[in-house]
């Protein structure tokens, strides 16, 4: 599917995955992050959309295994919270062993993202798409797709410098 | 009016970029400067952390778009290595199979050499011819020996 058939196709459909994402998750941010992470996902495959018949019904059914798949991982961390879960990989010694050399230490950290921030930073850093890109990509609005960067740039930043001081 | 050639980045531009990157503000064609400037070995300590995670972030050889002159590049060096390894063999089989020494002299020319050969060939029937005539001359003096040995036979 070409560049042009996807923002043709596949990005009027959005309103529609984002109703489907927001009857699982209920909450908006949460709905809005899914949405985008599909439309990612949907991005990197769009050669192999073809081979769908329709691409609306498969394109719904992604956002429904995703929004599932994260609901369940919200359920298994939701006493822990996402700075506990972060705390206990940085202490976990035999992680720290494994830890061998910076490009580790970075991989691991962006790891821990978030989804969505992990797609748009290597989206962003090592395939250099412009944030406007991205944002045509998943129908958003360049500030959300920045805010998002800027948080997981951040997040890598501070990471790298407390486990680099250990 | 002044042309810099090779631009290198200060200080002030680069932490002005770093702040504008983790704001998520930075152009990609930015990033490139910053990364550039950051693959420098002489910089302060407190780019160490920059330093990393820009090196871990180089960009991948590319995203969706064919990059032709890459592309070109690669298929250039492969061809010229071909042509190469095609003229090296070419010349250096050839040169080992058509020179020869003639009176102490290197000719490399085939049809001076081809030419050479057949004369030394041609020569040598008659060398054969004279061996032949010389043992035929032997033979006839053994012929002669018999004979007069059988002539003095005492009956």
């Amino acid at each position: 599917m070409s560049q042009e058939r996807f923002k043709a196709e596949i990005l009027p459909i959005r309103d529609k995955l984002f109703h489907t994402a927001q009857k699982i998750l209920h909450e908006e941010g949460d709905a809005e992050d899914a949405v985008q992470e599909v439309l990612l996902k949907l991005w990197y495959t769009r050669d192999s959309l073809d081979l769908y018949n329709n691409t609306t019904a498969f394109a719904t059914t992604v956002t429904k295994n995703l929004c599932l798949d994260k609901l369940r991982v919200k359920k298994r961390t939701e006493a822990l919270g996402d700075e506990h879960h972060f705390q206990e990989e940085v202490d976990n010694p035999y992680l720290q062993l494994e830890r061998k050399n910076t490009e580790e230490i970075l991989r691991q950290i962006i790891e821990q993202l978030p989804p969505l921030q992990q797609t748009i930073i290597k989206m962003k850093d090592m395939e250099e798409y412009e944030v406007a890109e991205i944002a045509e990509i998943t129908g958003t609005n360049p500030d959300a797709i920045r805010m998002n960067l800027s948080r997981a740039r951040k997040k890598v930043r501070e990471a790298y410098i407390k486990q680099t001081k250990l | 009016m002044s042309i810099n050639i090779k631009y290198k980045m200060t200080f002030e531009h680069a932490d002005r970029l770093i702040e504008r990157y983790y704001e998520g503000l930075t152009s990609v064609e930015e990033e490139r400067k910053l990364r550039i400037f950051l693959s420098r070995k002489d910089l302060p300590e407190k780019y160490k952390t920059e330093q990393a995670i820009f090196s871990y972030f180089t960009p991948a050889p590319n995203k969706n778009k064919f990059d032709f002159t890459r592309y070109l590049r690669r298929t250039g060096i492969a061809a010229a290595l071909l042509i190469g390894v095609f003229f090296a063999h070419f010349f250096l089989t050839n040169r080992a199979a058509s020179y020869a020494y003639i009176d102490g002299k290197k000719i490399t020319d085939i049809q001076e050499i081809k030419l050479q050969a057949m004369v030394s060939l041609a020569n040598l029937p008659s060398e054969q011819t004279l061996i032949l005539e010389n043992l035929q001359l032997i033979l006839e003096e053994n012929r002669f020996e018999e004979k007069g040995n059988i002539l003095s036979t005492p009956q």
